[in-house]
């Protein structure tokens, strides 16, 4: 039987996306790591997300990776084998050893891990359908908002962020260098924050008033398409999700 | 039994704070019609559909009522559509419809004709006229002789605002005409989305002299923000260019170019920048504090320098927004709805101001549903289809 990526229920991507996250977390080596991060990009490229995940990859998660590898490579305590050394002041002794560099790869590989399994959960998974899928699992309300919202934060923010910018280009504020344009960034945090904060009162307001917090069954207009193979699929997914959990902890 | 139609003249605070009391049950549709777009949401169909989710019976009689307010207030074309990706105009008739599906027994509205075109307007006052509930709305603008019609009683909310001597001011500015030539325009896509190359606007030639006034006209979503962004060198337009005088707009530095053109957008609150609004007014390449000065009084500003810009009323923070834009001495002064929500008082303030910038050789570009606001400026009218 053919499954096209269109055909997925968002429930499943999330199970999906979740399941991997305690693969990320338990310890293993690091072929494995590579290994696991390979079929986790294949999973997103199935979903047609490669390029978002390009993106977050380069803004987010990445760099993130790549700073906890610098740092082990160089300050790994109880090396053997070391390649270079640099002390510039008594307390300062960066050396870049063998087992700092496989240490930091392991640490960088295991960040993308866990970076690749939350976009698969949430990266084909659009806001509505986050709110449909934690809606039919009988989640609070309120915890549907809030995890619904900080999906869509880099939608929202980056909404903000383009009107504070406007704003400053209208206003004639420098911007021809980085460094200027790093000023502007750094000024307009305070703007950005009562920006978002006036807004999201306000929001809250209108949404308390359309029933937010309101028990009762909700009906959705959308309907998302569902079968038995990705119900049992969810099922066996989300039982090995648990027991990579347990097995983490006992281990 | 004929149910209340209460219009209040102002921002209503207090009438609204009454109308809870009496009524608890009562929705209230805010004044700034983002903040009234849920986030939630995909499309503008499930965004409408957000408030009778616990309500509706099943799927198909939601369907129902989501489109049959839609029709009325003819936004159908907009129900496939990203709700954070529409013009203030559509962003307004979709929180109108979102609070109209609720079908509630009493509403409060602020200022709900707010940037709506003369059509929308009309459907929006017939959706206001068929609703069988309590309803109050507030308008701080002028009133129309349709919205009062339409109320069965009127509150007149009473202004503490007096007009102060209004200061003659001698404007800085280098008189020079404003020429667009053969733009082709770009559907403006969200930072966050993929761009469409689409063309919104193609072949739009316009040269208007120094002391004249132009007057952006057309229905909601029909791009007058965006075309008075493109002439302001904010946003990059496919093909052609605008020229200041002999100046490309385009190929001006970010901080000269607020002297050849300056933009103030349609919500005021977007364009706050600093904590005080003496700061606000010499924020960016402003002509220095005693302009600023100037201008402050000028606009009626002056007693609230010291304030923060985001305590002001919706009107006094758009008189400031057009302040702020003068501050620079453009050429061109370039204003996306100036009157949407000014007092009728302020509403007097600005037109003095905006004839006295143009008598002195300023031209002045203006994206604005406003016919009284564009006869009393004497703006020769384009429209965009």
């Amino acid at each position: 039987m053919r499954i096209d990526r269109f055909s997925i229920n968002p429930k499943t991507w999330l199970v999906l996306g979740l399941s991997a996250v305690p693969l990320a977390l338990i310890s293993l080596d690091i072929g494995a790591r590579a290994v696991l991060l390979l079929l986790l990009i294949c999973v997103v490229a199935w979903s047609g997300k490669l390029h978002a995940y390009g993106r977050y990859v380069l803004l987010g998660v990445g760099p993130v990776a790549v700073t906890a590898f610098c740092i082990q490579a160089v300050s790994f305590v109880g090396a053997q084998t070391i390649y270079a050394q640099w002390t510039p002041t008594s307390f300062l002794n960066f050396r870049l050893s063998k087992e700092g560099i496989l240490y930091g790869a392991t640490l960088g590989l295991q960040i993308l891990n866990f970076g690749t399994a939350c976009a698969i959960a949430f990266l084909p998974v659009s806001a509505g359908e986050l709110r449909w899928a934690l809606t039919d699992w009988k989640l609070p309300s309120r915890l549907i908002y809030l995890l619904v919202t900080s999906m869509n934060a880099p939608v929202l923010l980056s909404r903000y962020v383009g009107l504070v910018r406007e704003s400053q280009v209208r206003r004639g504020l420098d911007d021809s260098t980085v460094f200027s344009r790093s000023k502007l960034a750094l000024t307009s945090i305070g703007t950005l924050i009562n920006l978002i904060l006036l807004e999201h009162e306000d929001r809250a307001q209108s949404l308390e008033q359309r029933g937010l917090d309101r028990p009762g069954e909700r009906v959705f207009l959308r309907t998302y398409p569902d079968t038995q193979l990705q119900r049992v699929l969810r099922w066996i997914v989300g039982a090995c999700g648990i027991c990579t959990c347990i097995w983490g902890i006992l281990a | 039994m004929r149910h209340r139609k209460v219009l209040v003249l102002g921002e209503g605070q207090d009438a609204r704070a009454e109308f809870l009391a009496e009524h608890p049950e009562a929705l209230v549709l805010q004044a700034n019609p983002y903040a009234n777009i849920s986030g939630l949401a995909d499309t503008v169909e499930d965004e409408i559909a957000y408030g009778v989710e616990l309500t509706a019976s099943n799927r198909d009689a939601m369907r129902q009522s989501v489109h049959e307010v839609s029709e009325k207030l003819g936004i159908t074309y907009l129900l496939g559509k990203h709700p954070l990706g529409l013009s203030g105009g559509q962003t307004q008739l979709v929180a109108l419809a979102g609070i109209f599906t609720i079908k509630s027994t009493a509403l409060f509205l602020e200022n709900p004709l707010v940037g709506l075109d003369a059509s929308a307007r009309q459907r929006a006052l017939a959706l206001m006229e068929q609703y069988r509930g309590e309803l109050m709305w507030s308008n701080p603008a002028r009133v129309g002789e349709d919205e009062r019609a339409l109320a069965t009683s009127i509150v007149e909310e009473v202004f503490e605002h007096v007009l102060a001597d209004q200061q003659s001011i001698k404007w800085r500015l280098a008189p020079a005409a404003l020429v667009a030539e053969n733009l082709e325009v770009p559907v403006p896509s969200a930072r966050w989305s993929k761009r469409t190359g689409q063309t919104l606007l193609s072949g739009v030639t316009l040269e208007v002299a120094p002391g004249e006034s132009l007057a952006l006209t057309g229905a909601n979503g029909s791009g007058k923000s965006t075309l008075l962004k493109t002439l302001a060198g904010i946003a990059k337009p496919k093909s052609g260019r605008v020229r200041v005088g002999e100046q490309d707009v385009a190929r001006t530095k970010t901080k000269r170019r607020p002297q050849l053109i300056s933009l103030a957008t349609q919500q005021p609150r977007y364009q706050i920048l600093t904590t005080s609004v003496e700061r606000e007014i010499t924020a960016g390449a402003s002509e220095g504090k005693d302009y600023g000065r100037q201008l402050l009084q000028s606009f009626d500003l002056e007693s609230s320098a010291a304030e923060n810009p985001y305590d002001l009323s919706n009107s006094a923070q758009q008189l400031l927004a057009v302040a702020c834009a003068l501050a620079s001495a453009p050429s061109v002064l370039a204003l996306d709805e100036p009157s949407a929500s000014l007092s009728p008082q302020d509403y007097q303030t600005l037109v003095g101001l905006l004839n006295s910038f143009t008598q002195a050789g300023g031209v002045l570009v203006v994206a604005s549903h406003d016919e009284e606001l564009i006869r009393d400026i004497n703006a020769r009218v384009f429209t965009l289809t």
